[in-house]
């Protein structure tokens, strides 16, 4: 993969950085992969390879691109750094290569920066997650330490990709953030727009388990001229994490000297982080948690009918702020809601597992009978799938799939 | 626990930081805590409670203690980032509902905005030399990360040679290595250890000495760097029944940095082969590596598994003959019989280096001690046991291509 031509311009009034991305050992087109913002944050665009080749490493591992190659020198911790990310990806998810992907780029005599901006940042959605980010920075770091968040950081094209619905999360997180002394940065972005019809057939796994840290990190680097630091609010918490694409192990390998990638919050439960907000009069009235956006209307973005709606409504709800909230349509949660809204994965349970007793304890054993029951049913259905898949993993590996045929033609005889 | 009478004073031609070190929730009796350098370091050593902070909470959460307070100020990324330290090790090492001491310190402060210096930890092993050379061969000297200073500690590995003389002449040595390559080393002194002594508690507490000890020279620096142990893949991320992770970790030792000192652990993709092939190429390393676990600062002794296994690494890169730091020139059959690696308790498996030695020694012919390495790793997981198992496996092994052991490991 080579990355040539990083310019800055504008266009339609905004200022952009972007490089074009040539495939080298794969069929896919050459694409102008850009980073843009709002004409008031054109001088914080960073117009260095870095967002570029941050960006660009996770994909060409993922197609299996041999190199990427940058003709501009790089910091070289950070080529060190995406260096051991390649190495990570390569033993979480180890594939057949003959070599690891190469960074081709030499390094650069000094940072690009001169001298700390002191400034930090963060992604900020309006999310349990990202709120919860927020408070913590708020009661731990003075006003004047540089930890201390100045700037927050709202993206379009990576999980927001309807201009519409993306001006009314904006629309709803400005005040929001400048109530809570905050710059609210937007950041236009194909980043993922590139990929993201293709891995929506995939069920998202580029996405996932290797694209998110990288892209936002990039992101960050791109606003590298105004921030020293960009941190990323966890979606798990420690015990829960298992490898992909956004982990406390792998999102500060795409730091340079100069901007630090920072991975956070993953010591609190996601309960834990609802209840760090739930007395936050201003954040629980912005809480954004829904990702259907095709339900969006100004002033209301939680559909509090999906899975995670409905989740956060109860986690809410033992905290016993729910009816102190507007940014749910309802306050409160029914048995049959949450009959129907409950979708289990392995990575949702913790979630679930954690309301348990405080919904107990809030008198809503109703809710608790709900949830038990659909632990029950996920757990019949992983022991008996388990089950089956070892059989079929046996039959294949030592059985040249004899009990397969076999079962087909017991099948085939018995109609 | 409680921290306080945090002072710098000159002792000798020594400078010291000390702090007294209270226990609450323990018997345990009242310690003075003390860093040291020599007297021409001395303006590097800090005010701050920092290096005492990181050095002393692992004890004080080891120890059941409910909090830590700190008789000054303390930077809120290293609170923030100590706690996540502590609970990765509680996730790793202990009861996942003992809890956390909780931290109090009297103020917050903010950032000292210092020139750039980087540091480094030096012992003259494989690991820290490499961490040299790859600094000088990735960084140009200008760059705020081009490494200027080496850290050695005297006082953290109490079981090896704790004369003061052996590691007055190994300062010395490493000295002139360091020297050479434009960096100098600065002894410090502490005796961080004696809060907690025990050796198993040392292998999660490492980290949290060197950058305890780092911390307590912040006044120069703004970044450390420890040399990796494990690559990527012998790295472990999760607790595990066999082998638990190193205290010295890259999820764990980022944490101990707060915002004027950042504190890296470097080497991740470099196997202890790659670090021993880039070291071949540097005389001044290759004649002053320092390995040995019995003797260390001292001489190599030759015979220790640490020493045996650097000289086969050596071999293997066709360099031991050109060394210096051992007495032999060659390794035989019979040195390797004569160790002995049980299964390890933290950290990767030693295993590791000895199967990525088995290719280079056999192209250079040396099927002699291969074998003793294959018969090594075999012992070290038990797998010389005597009896029907052993016989089961044989059989396995001849005449069934090792069907039931795959079998086994496919179902597990």
């Amino acid at each position: 993969m080579k990355i040539t031509n990083i310019t800055s311009s504008q266009l339609n009034g905004r200022p952009r950085i972007s490089a074009k991305v040539t495939w080298e050992d794969c069929d896919r087109p050459p694409y102008e992969l850009y980073f843009e913002t709002e004409a008031e944050f054109s001088a914080d665009l960073t117009c260095s390879p870095h967002p570029f080749l941050v960006g660009c490493v996770v994909p060409a591992l993922f197609y299996g691109e041999k190199r990427v190659k940058v003709d501009e020198g790089i910091c070289p911790e950070l080529k060190d750094n995406l260096t051991n990310a390649i190495a990570v990806f390569n033993h979480w998810f180890p594939e057949e290569r003959s070599d690891p992907l190469k960074i081709d780029a030499k390094t650069s005599e000094s940072p690009v920066k001169n001298g700390r901006t002191n400034r930090a940042g963060f992604f900020f959605s309006g999310g349990v997650d990202s709120f919860s980010l927020l408070r913590h920075n708020r009661l731990e770091y003075p006003r004047r330490h540089p930890g201390y968040f100045k700037d927050s950081i709202l993206i379009y094209g990576l999980e927001l990709d309807d201009p519409q619905a993306f001006q009314y999360v904006h629309n709803s997180l400005q005040p929001v953030a400048e109530l809570f002394d905050l710059n609210m940065i937007p950041v236009y972005t194909n980043i993922y727009l590139e990929y993201r019809q293709e891995d929506a057939k995939n069920k998202f796994v580029f996405w996932w388990y290797y694209l998110m840290g990288s892209a936002l990190a990039s992101v960050g680097h791109a606003l590298a001229n105004r921030l020293d630091s960009v941190s990323i609010a966890s979606e798990y918490n420690l015990p829960q994490h298992v490898p992909h694409g956004c982990h406390p192990f792998l999102d500060p390998f795409y730091s340079s000297f100069d901007f630090r990638v920072r991975h956070e919050m993953f010591t609190l439960t996601r309960y834990e982080k609802v209840k760090l907000i739930s007395d936050w009069e201003n954040a629980l009235e912005n809480i954004r948690v829904c990702n259907i956006f095709d339900r969006y209307s100004e002033g209301a973005l939680n559909c509090g009918k999906c899975e995670k709606c409905v989740r956060t409504m109860m986690a809410l709800l033992a905290a016993g702020k729910l009816e102190q909230t507007s940014a749910f349509p309802t306050q409160d949660v029914s048995p049959a809601l949450v009959r129907k809204a409950i979708k289990l994965k392995p990575t949702r349970l913790p979630w679930y597992y954690e309301l348990i007793e405080p919904l107990s304890e809030a008198g809503r054993e109703d809710l608790v009978k709900e949830i038990n029951d659909a632990m029950d049913a996920f757990y019949l259905l992983q022991n008996e799938s388990r089950f089956k898949k070892t059989m079929k993993a046996v039959d294949n590996k030592f059985l040249d799939g004899q009990l397969r045929k076999l079962h087909r033609k017991f099948r085939s005889s018995s109609k | 626990m409680k921290l306080s009478r945090i002072t710098k004073e000159k002792t000798g031609n020594r400078v010291r930081i000390t702090a007294s070190v209270s226990w609450e929730d323990n018997d345990l009796e009242e310690k003075v805590v003390f860093f040291e350098t020599e007297e021409e370091f001395g303006s590097g050593l800090t005010s701050l409670p920092h290096p005492f902070v990181v050095g002393c909470l692992l004890p004080a959460f080891h120890h059941g203690e409910k909090r830590l307070a700190i008789d000054g100020p303390l930077c809120p990324e290293l609170e923030e980032g100590l706690d996540i330290a502590l609970h990765w090790l509680r996730h790793w090492y202990y009861d996942p509902h003992k809890s956390l001491p909780v931290i109090e310190s009297k103020e917050k402060i903010s950032f000292t905005n210092k020139p750039a210096r980087a540091g480094f930890f030096f012992t003259g092993g494989i690991d820290s030399l490499a961490t040299l050379r790859a600094n000088r061969l990735h960084y140009p000297p200008d760059h705020p990360r081009y490494i200027k200073d080496g850290i050695i500690i005297y006082g953290q590995n109490i079981e090896s040679d704790t004369h003061p003389d052996t590691f007055k002449k190994a300062v010395s040595i490493l000295s002139d290595v360091t020297k050479e390559a434009d960096v100098t080393l600065m002894p410090i002194y502490t005796n961080i250890r004696h809060l907690e002594a025990g050796r198993p508690f040392f292998d999660i507490f490492l980290g949290a000495i060197l950058a305890a000890s780092a911390h307590a020279m912040s006044n120069y620096l703004t970044s450390v760097s420890i040399a990796a142990s494990d690559d990527i893949p012998t790295l472990t991320l999760v607790n595990s029944v066999h082998v638990k992770p190193y205290g010295s970790h890259p999820l764990i030792d980022p944490n101990y940095s707060s915002t004027d000192l950042r504190v890296i652990h470097e080497g991740l993709t470099r196997s202890r082969l790659d670090k021993t092939r880039m070291i071949a190429q540097w005389e001044a390393g290759l004649h002053n590596i320092k390995v040995c676990g019995p003797n260390w600062p001292g001489e190599n002794c030759g015979r220790c598994e640490k020493c045996v296994r650097t000289m086969l690494a050596l071999l293997a890169v066709d360099s031991l003959a050109k060394s210096n730091a051992f007495p032999d020139e060659d390794v035989s059959p019979d040195m390797i019989a004569g160790i002995h690696i049980g299964k390890p308790k933290f950290g990767y498996s030693v295993d590791d280096c000895y199967l990525e030695l088995i290719n280079p020694l056999l192209e250079k012919g040396r099927r002699d001690l291969v074998e003793e390495i294959q018969k090594l790793i075999d012992r070290s997981q038990g797998r010389q046991k005597k009896g029907i198992r052993s016989s089961l496996r044989k059989i396995d092994q001849k005449y069934l291509h090792g069907f039931f052991r795959q079998a086994k490991s496919f179902i597990n």
